[in-house]
C-alpha cells in the first residue's frame, strides 16, 4: 500500500506528463499534386495506435490541420479525404513538427460516397448496389455546356436527343418515362411524356451525379424501372467560394439576319436567332462554423436552327412487321421533307440554399430554385413557350444516439407553362403541374454490421391541363394522384468481403391499391481491387396523370385519349457485374436482364372515322444488355475513359417498336497538366450511336385495300467528337476554348413519317470560348499583395 | 447576401422580361379563313388586286362556285389572287381566262421592288392543276369514301406519317411555296419571298409577300389562316 503522500506526488507527476503530451501539436500542410494549392476543408484522421481513440481534424484555408498528439508515442498515422481527390494515408513522426501531404485529383471517382442506393453516405466502393458517380468538377473540366451533353457522354447506354420541341431521353432501351431524375433526391415535376425540363440542371451547381441502373434502386419509387439519376448539389468547403463565368458558342443558324421592326414575325425573327450565351455565377460562404450559404445562378440562351433533308423519305414495308404482305414493299416520297426546326431557349436559374451542421446532432437545409425558360421554336404560329417553375423545400436530421437518426423533409415542386403571344403583349397558362413530397425516415446502425433504414413518403401530383376535355374548348381542368410509400432496407456488411442489401419498397394508391417491390443486391470482394455485384429487384411504374386521363383533340386531325383502366406496369430486373479498380485502371462490366409485364405504350388505332392514339398497357416485353465502362489512368497527366452499352429488345409479333440502337459508345482522352501557376486540360472525347432499324405504325393501301401496316425504319450509325483545351492561369481564372463535333457530322436523313425524334439534333462544327474567374481568389491575392506593402 | 441578390438581379430580369418591338402591320388581312376547315375543299377567296373588291368574302361558295372564275364572263377577269387554305391561284392557265401568273423574287426585299420596269420582262408561271395539293375537308373525304364504296376505319382522313387527305387543285406552282405545310406536328412555314403577281389584265403588276399564317390580333391558341400579306402595286 503507497503512502498517501507518494500517491499523491505520482499523481501529479503523471497528470504532468499528460499536460506535457497534450501539448504536442503537429501541423500537417494539405496540398494538390502539381498546384501547391491548399486543399482546404479536407478531413484528416488520425491515432497514434490502432486501438486509440481515432481524432479528427480539418484542414483550414491554408490547407493546415493541427493534430493534438495526447498519448506517449513515437508515430501518428492520418488517413486524408477529400471530395475530387484520391485519399492519403501516412505515418509521421511526433517529434516532427510540421508535415507535408500532397493529393492527387480523383479521376476515377471511386473513393466518392454515394446516397441514391441506400440514402446514406457510404464509399461507393462498399456500396452492395453498383452506382456510377460522375463527378461535378470534372464535368465543368471537360469543358461541356449543359449536364445533358455531360451525362450522354459519360454514361452507357443514355441519349438525351433535342427534339423539335424539348428533349427525348432514353436509357437502357427504356424512353424517359421510365427513368427517374432527382435533385438532392427529390421529384421534379413538368414532365412531357416523361420529359421534365433538363434546362434545368445547371451544370456549375453540381457536385456530382449518381446514375443507378435498373429498378435497384426501389428506394426511390414509381418510374425508376430504368434508372435513378440523382444530382447532388454543390455545397461550398470554403469559407468563401465565388466563381464566374461565360461561355460564347458560334451560332447554330442565322435564319433571319436582317430581322427589322417593321418585319412582321420581329419578336419570331429575333428570338430564333438568339446569341448562344451562357453566363453564371456560384458563391458559397461559411458563415460561422455551423452555416452554410450557397448561391448558384445560370443565365443560357441559344438559337434555333433547320435540321435538313434533301431525299424524299423512304419506307421500307417488310413482310416480316406486315405477315399480309408476300414480300418487302418500298414506297419512295417523291417530294422532299420540309425541314425540321429546333427550338432555342431562353433560360435562367437560381437557387439559395442554407445548410446547418450538426448543432447538437441536429442539422438542417432550406432551399428554394427559380427558373424561367423562354422555348422559342421554329412554328410561326405566333406564340412562343414559357416556363416558370418554383422549388422550395426543408430537411432535417437528428442524431439521437450514435446509433439512430431521424430525418424529415418536405419538399415542393411548382411548375407552370404559359403561350406568349408574339405580337400582343399577353400570355395563357396551358400548364400546371405541382408535386408535393414530405417524407420521414429513420435509421440505425445498432445491430452490429447492419445499416437499416425505415422511411414513409407521401407523393401528391396535380396536373392541369387544357387537354383533358376531348375538344377544343380549352377549358382548364385539373387531374390529381396521390401515393402513400413505405421502404425498409437493411445494408448488412457480413465479412470484409461480403455486403448484402435487403429491402422492400410498398406503394399504395385508392387508383391502385396496394404493392410490394422486394430488392436484393450482394457484393462479393474477393480482394481489395475486385467486387463482384449481383442484383433483383422488382420495379414499378404507375401510370401518369397524362397515360391516365389525356383526352386532346388535336386540330381536329386525331385524338389523344388517356385509359382510366390501365394497371401499372412491372418490371423484374436481375443483374450481375464485376469491376476492377486500382490506382491506374477503373473496368466495369455489367449484364443485366429487365423483363417487363404490362408494360405501357401508346398505340395509334382507327375507329370514329379518325386516328386515336391511345395508351394500354401491351404485352411482356424483355430487355436484355451489357454495359462497361472503363477508365485508365495511362500515365501521370493522361487518362482515357470509354463506356459502351449493348441491348437486345425483342420484338412484339416481329414488329420492333423500341428505337433504340443496340450499340452505343463513348470514349474520351483527358490531358491533365498541374503546375504551380498553370494548368493545361485537353478533352477529347466521341460519342457513337449505332445503327437503328425500328418499325413505325401506318397504314398501306394494296389493290386498293388500306390495311394497318408498319414501315421499317435504318438511320445509319454516326459518331459526334468534341475537343476542349483549358488554360488556368495563377490558380483563379480559366480559358477554355473547343469544337463542338469536330468533323461537322450532320445527318443525311431524318428518317420518315414520325420518326423524326430519333437523329441527332446537331447543326455541325462550332467552336466555343468559355472564361471563368475565381473571384474570391483574387481578392485573398489582393489583399495580400496590400498587406506586402 | 444583400449585395449578392443586387447582382443577381438584372441575370432574372433578363429571361422575364419580353419587349415587343413591332411595329404595327399596315397590310392587308384575309377576311376570313379558308380552306378545309370550313368543310368545303375548294373553298377559294378571289380578290382583285387592281380595285381591292373581294369574291367570296364572307363564305365558302356564296358568290360563286369553283369553275365559274373561268367560266363567268361577268367575274372572269374581275380577280387576280385567291386563296384557299395555304394555296394560292393566279387568273392565269387553268385557274382563269387572264393573263395572270406568278414570278419569285426571291427571300425578303420587298421594299427593294418599286418600279415595274424591274419585273414586266420576266418569266411569269401560269396556273396549272397537275402540280399543287390542296387538303380534303372531312366532309368531301367522306363522300369520296361513300362514292367509292370504300371503308371508313379502314381510310381515316388523317394519318399520322403523312398529315390530312390531299387532292390535286388547279392553283399557281410558284405561289404554292409561299407558305408551306408539313405534318406531323402541322405547321405553316412562311418561305419570306417576294413574289410578283401580274394582274388579269396583263398590264399591271403586284409585289406580294405572305407574312403570317395569322392575323396579327389572333388570341393564343386561336385558329390560323387568316393570312397577312403584302400586295402593292409597281409602277
Amino acid at each position: 500500500m503507497m503512502p498517501p503522500i507518494r500517491l499523491f506526488a505520482a499523481a501529479l507527476m503523471m497528470s504532468a506528463s499528460v499536460v506535457a503530451f497534450s501539448q504536442r501539436q503537429l501541423t500537417l500542410t494539405v496540398t494538390e499534386h502539381g498546384t501547391g494549392q491548399p486543399i482546404i476543408a479536407a478531413n484528416v484522421v488520425y491515432t497514434t495506435a490502432p486501438s486509440f481513440k481515432k481524432n479528427l481534424a480539418v484542414t483550414d484555408v491554408d490547407g493546415r490541420a493541427t493534430l493534438a498528439i495526447t498519448e506517449r508515442a513515437d508515430s501518428v498515422t492520418y488517413s486524408i479525404t477529400s471530395i475530387g481527390f484520391v485519399p492519403a494515408e501516412g505515418k509521421a513522426s511526433t517529434r516532427a513538427k510540421e508535415v507535408a501531404v500532397e493529393m492527387m485529383p480523383e479521376v476515377q471517382n471511386i473513393s466518392d460516397v454515394v446516397v441514391t442506393g441506400s440514402r446514406a453516405a457510404r464509399p461507393l466502393k462498399l456500396s452492395p448496389v453498383s452506382t456510377q458517380v460522375i463527378g461535378g468538377k470534372q464535368l465543368v473540366e471537360a469543358g461541356y455546356a449543359s449536364l445533358q451533353q455531360a451525362l450522354q457522354q459519360e454514361t452507357p447506354g443514355l441519349n438525351i436527343q433535342k427534339v423539335g420541341f424539348g428533349n427525348e431521353i432514353s436509357m437502357q432501351g427504356l424512353d424517359a418515362r421510365h427513368v427517374l431524375f432527382l435533385m438532392d433526391g427529390e421529384r421534379m415535376s413538368g414532365e412531357m411524356a416523361g420529359n421534365i425540363d433538363y434546362e434545368r440542371f445547371n451544370i456549375h451547381a453540381i457536385d456530382r451525379v449518381e446514375v443507378v441502373k435498373g429498378a435497384s434502386s426501389t428506394l426511390y419509387g414509381s418510374r425508376a424501372s430504368a434508372a435513378v439519376v440523382n444530382l447532388i448539389s454543390k455545397k461550398a468547403t470554403r469559407p468563401l467560394d465565388i466563381q464566374v463565368g461565360a461561355r460564347w458558342s458560334a451560332p447554330n443558324e442565322r435564319n433571319f439576319p436582317d430581322a427589322s421592326p417593321s418585319d412582321f414575325n420581329y419578336m419570331f425573327e429575333r428570338n430564333a436567332d438568339r446569341p448562344n450565351l451562357q453566363t453564371w455565377f456560384s458563391a458559397g460562404a461559411k458563415i460561422g462554423k455551423k452555416v452554410t450559404s450557397q448561391t448558384d445562378v445560370l443565365y443560357s440562351s441559344s438559337d434555333a436552327f433547320y435540321m435538313y433533308q434533301a431525299k424524299g423519305d423512304k419506307k421500307v414495308y417488310t413482310a416480316e412487321a406486315n405477315p399480309w404482305l408476300d414480300s418487302d414493299m418500298t414506297v419512295v416520297s417523291e417530294s422532299a421533307r420540309p425541314p425540321t426546326g429546333i427550338e432555342g431557349t431562353e433560360y435562367v436559374s437560381a437557387q439559395q440554399r442554407f445548410y446547418l451542421d450538426d448543432v447538437g446532432g441536429f442539422s438542417a437545409e432550406v432551399y428554394g430554385v427559380l427558373f424561367k425558360m423562354n422555348a422559342y421554336d421554329l412554328i410561326q404560329d405566333m406564340t412562343f413557350s414559357q416556363s416558370q417553375v418554383y422549388t422550395i423545400g426543408a430537411r432535417a436530421r437528428y442524431e439521437c444516439r450514435d446509433w439512430f437518426r431521424i430525418a424529415a423533409s418536405f419538399h415542393g415542386d411548382f411548375y407552370e407553362r404559359f403561350k406568349r403571344h408574339e405580337r400582343i403583349d399577353m400570355r395563357q397558362k396551358v400548364y400546371d403541374s405541382q408535386i408535393i413530397q414530405p417524407r420521414l425516415t429513420i435509421s440505425s446502425d445498432f445491430f452490429d454490421g447492419h445499416a437499416l433504414i425505415l422511411g414513409v413518403e407521401y407523393t401528391s401530383d396535380d396536373l392541369t391541363s387544357d387537354r383533358f376535355n376531348g375538344d377544343a374548348s380549352r377549358r382548364m381542368s385539373t387531374r390529381s394522384l396521390s401515393e402513400t410509400e413505405c421502404f425498409l432496407q437493411d445494408e448488412w456488411a457480413i465479412s470484409p468481403q461480403w455486403t448484402l442489401s435487403l429491402g422492400v419498397r410498398t406503394n399504395f394508391s385508392k387508383a391502385f391499391g396496394f404493392m410490394a417491390m422486394p430488392k436484393v443486391a450482394a457484393k462479393w470482394s474477393p480482394s481489395e481491387v475486385w467486387a463482384i455485384r449481383a442484383n433483383y429487384s422488382m420495379g414499378y411504374r404507375a401510370p401518369s396523370i397524362k397515360e391516365l386521363f389525356f383526352n386532346w383533340d388535336h386540330m381536329a386531325m386525331f385524338v389523344i385519349k388517356g385509359n382510366e383502366y390501365m394497371r401499372p406496369e412491372k418490371n423484374n430486373y436481375f443483374s450481375l457485374g464485376a469491376e476492377f479498380s486500382n490506382d491506374r485502371l477503373f473496368f466495369s462490366v455489367n449484364a443485366y436482364a429487365n423483363i417487363f409485364s404490362d408494360k405501357i405504350e401508346g398505340v395509334w388505332r382507327v375507329y370514329d372515322m379518325q386516328y386515336n392514339f391511345e395508351y394500354m398497357n401491351l404485352s411482356e416485353q424483355k430487355l436484355l444488355g451489357v454495359e462497361s465502362i472503363a477508365k485508365w489512368h495511362i500515365v501521370s497527366p493522361l487518362t482515357l475513359s470509354a463506356t459502351y452499352s449493348f441491348v437486345n429488345i425483342s420484338k412484339l409479333d416481329g414488329v420492333q417498336v423500341s428505337s433504340t440502337s443496340p450499340h452505343a459508345a463513348t470514349a474520351s482522352l483527358d490531358y491533365r497538366l498541374r503546375r504551380e501557376k498553370y494548368g493545361l486540360g485537353v478533352t477529347l472525347s466521341a460519342s457513337f450511336m449505332g445503327s437503328k432499324r425500328f418499325d413505325i405504325q401506318d397504314r398501306l393501301t394494296v389493290d386498293g385495300v388500306s390495311r394497318e401496316a408498319y414501315f421499317r425504319t435504318d438511320l445509319p450509325s454516326y459518331a459526334i467528337c468534341n475537343l476542349s483545351v483549358s488554360q488556368t492561369f495563377f490558380n483563379f481564372w480559366k480559358l477554355s476554348v473547343g469544337v463542338d463535333n469536330i468533323f461537322d457530322y450532320v445527318p443525311e436523313t431524318l428518317g420518315s413519317g414520325v420518326t423524326m425524334f430519333n437523329v441527332p439534333a446537331t447543326p455541325g462544327a462550332r467552336g466555343h470560348v468559355q472564361v471563368e474567374l475565381l473571384v474570391d481568389e483574387i481578392v485573398r491575392m489582393a489583399k495580400t499583395r496590400k498587406a506586402q506593402k | 447576401m444583400s449585395r449578392i441578390l443586387l447582382y443577381l438581379s438584372p441575370l432574372l430580369l433578363l429571361a422575364s422580361c419580353v419587349e415587343y418591338e413591332a411595329e404595327p402591320f399596315t397590310g392587308h388581312t384575309l377576311p376570313r379563313v379558308t380552306g378545309y376547315t370550313t368543310g368545303v375543299t375548294n373553298d377559294w377567296l378571289y380578290i382583285n388586286l387592281r380595285t381591292g373588291k373581294t369574291y367570296n368574302a364572307e363564305a365558302p361558295n356564296r358568290d360563286f362556285a369553283d369553275g365559274c372564275q373561268r367560266d363567268s364572263a361577268e367575274i372572269a377577269l374581275d380577280w387576280d389572287i385567291a386563296f384557299c387554305g395555304h394555296q394560292l391561284r393566279t387568273n392565269s392557265g387553268t385557274s382563269g381566262i387572264g393573263q395572270g401568273g406568278a414570278v419569285d423574287l426571291g427571300y425578303a426585299g420587298y421594299d427593294t421592288w418599286v418600279a415595274k420596269s424591274h419585273v414586266e420582262t420576266l418569266d411569269f408561271v401560269a396556273d396549272n392543276d397537275s402540280t399543287v395539293m390542296i387538303t380534303m375537308s372531312q366532309n368531301d373525304w367522306n363522300k369520296y369514301l361513300l362514292a367509292n364504296g370504300l371503308d371508313f376505319d379502314s381510310n381515316p382522313w388523317f394519318d399520322p406519317n403523312v398529315g390530312p387527305r390531299e387532292t390535286l387543285a388547279s392553283a399557281n406552282p410558284v405561289l404554292a411555296e409561299a407558305i408551306l405545310f408539313a405534318a406531323p406536328p402541322p405547321s405553316y412555314t412562311l418561305s419570306l419571298h417576294t413574289y410578283c403577281v401580274r394582274a388579269a389584265d396583263g398590264t399591271r403588276f403586284f409585289k406580294f409577300q405572305v407574312v403570317s399564317w395569322y392575323d396579327a390580333n389572333v388570341a393564343i391558341g386561336g385558329e390560323g389562316g387568316r393570312i397577312c400579306y403584302y400586295a402593292d402595286e409597281l409602277k
